[in-house]
């Protein structure tokens, strides 16, 4: 394929794979992401004479980006050690009161709940709340219907909500 | 008693979303163009050209010493039709 056009092809899908890579990922591997998109376009160029149509080219794209990310993430499962710390324990800080030392707690148990929720719903979670996609663009990019994106987010906020109550957070639906 | 979709925004939404570089498409079109045009077929067919013939050889050789020698002739051969991508 001439290099101007693969460029081109890049141009237009880049920032979606990337949302999707960086999603699958999590977010305190981000430095990871690029490399892992370039070996996405790169597997993508080796095969793509097998494509006619450009709808099929770019669900063909984020299937190999979905297949890249998470075998990128279960060969490096995210660890706590992976996450800062000052998204764990930052407790002791002097100058934190009381309300922000239960907020951080709440927000700790929360990121350690996401991180363990199984892969189409924690990749639907960060897609659509920490990326800001749709839930349509979450379809397209997952290639599965919008009802079954609504179905994940919504299986994976129950969860979320009832790993927090476990912790003794109080959290309504 | 706040609501679970409420915590979840707060906590993502407020995260930076990471940027992917401005340069990101010329630098991967770059590194494209510098792979090997060799395809996989072309390394197989190429393998199985030097392969056979190089066993055939050992195992009726003239003497092992010439056998020997053609090991990595053979060697440098497959790997040049098939080069290892990084």
């Amino acid at each position: 394929m001439p290099g101007d056009s693969f460029e081109a092809f890049v141009e237009r899908t880049r920032e979606r794979v990337f949302r999707l890579v960086c999603s699958i990922i999590g977010p305190y591997r981000e430095a990871d992401a690029e490399e892992i998109c370039q070996e996405v376009y790169l597997r993508a160029c080796r095969g793509m004479e097998r494509f006619r149509g450009e709808a099929e080219l770019s669900t063909w794209l984020f299937r190999i980006a979905w297949n890249t990310a998470l075998s990128h993430r279960n060969v490096s499962p995210v660890r706590k050690g992976t996450i800062p710390i000052e998204d764990l324990l930052d407790f002791a800080a002097p100058h934190d009161t009381e309300k922000i030392a239960i907020d951080r707690e709440r927000s700790r148990t929360l990121i350690v709940a996401i991180e363990s929720l199984p892969h189409p719903y924690r990749t639907a979670i960060y897609m659509h709340y920490w990326m800001g996609a749709t839930v349509e663009e979450i379809a397209e990019v997952l290639g599965v219907a919008s009802g079954t994106i609504k179905s994940y987010l919504s299986r994976a906020r129950e969860r979320l909500r009832r790993e927090l109550a476990d912790g003794g957070w109080e959290v309504s639906p | 008693v706040k609501r679970i979709e409420e915590l979840i925004r707060g906590e993502l939404e407020a995260r930076p979303r990471p940027k992917l570089s401005p340069f990101f498409a010329r630098r991967t079109a770059h590194q494209l163009r510098s792979q090997p045009a060799v395809r996989p077929l072309a390394g197989l067919i190429v393998t199985l050209l030097i392969v056979p013939p190089s066993i055939w050889i050992l195992a009726t050789s003239l003497s092992p010493f010439s056998a020997l020698l053609l090991l990595p002739l053979g060697f440098a051969i497959t790997m040049m039709a098939n080069p290892i991508r990084s």
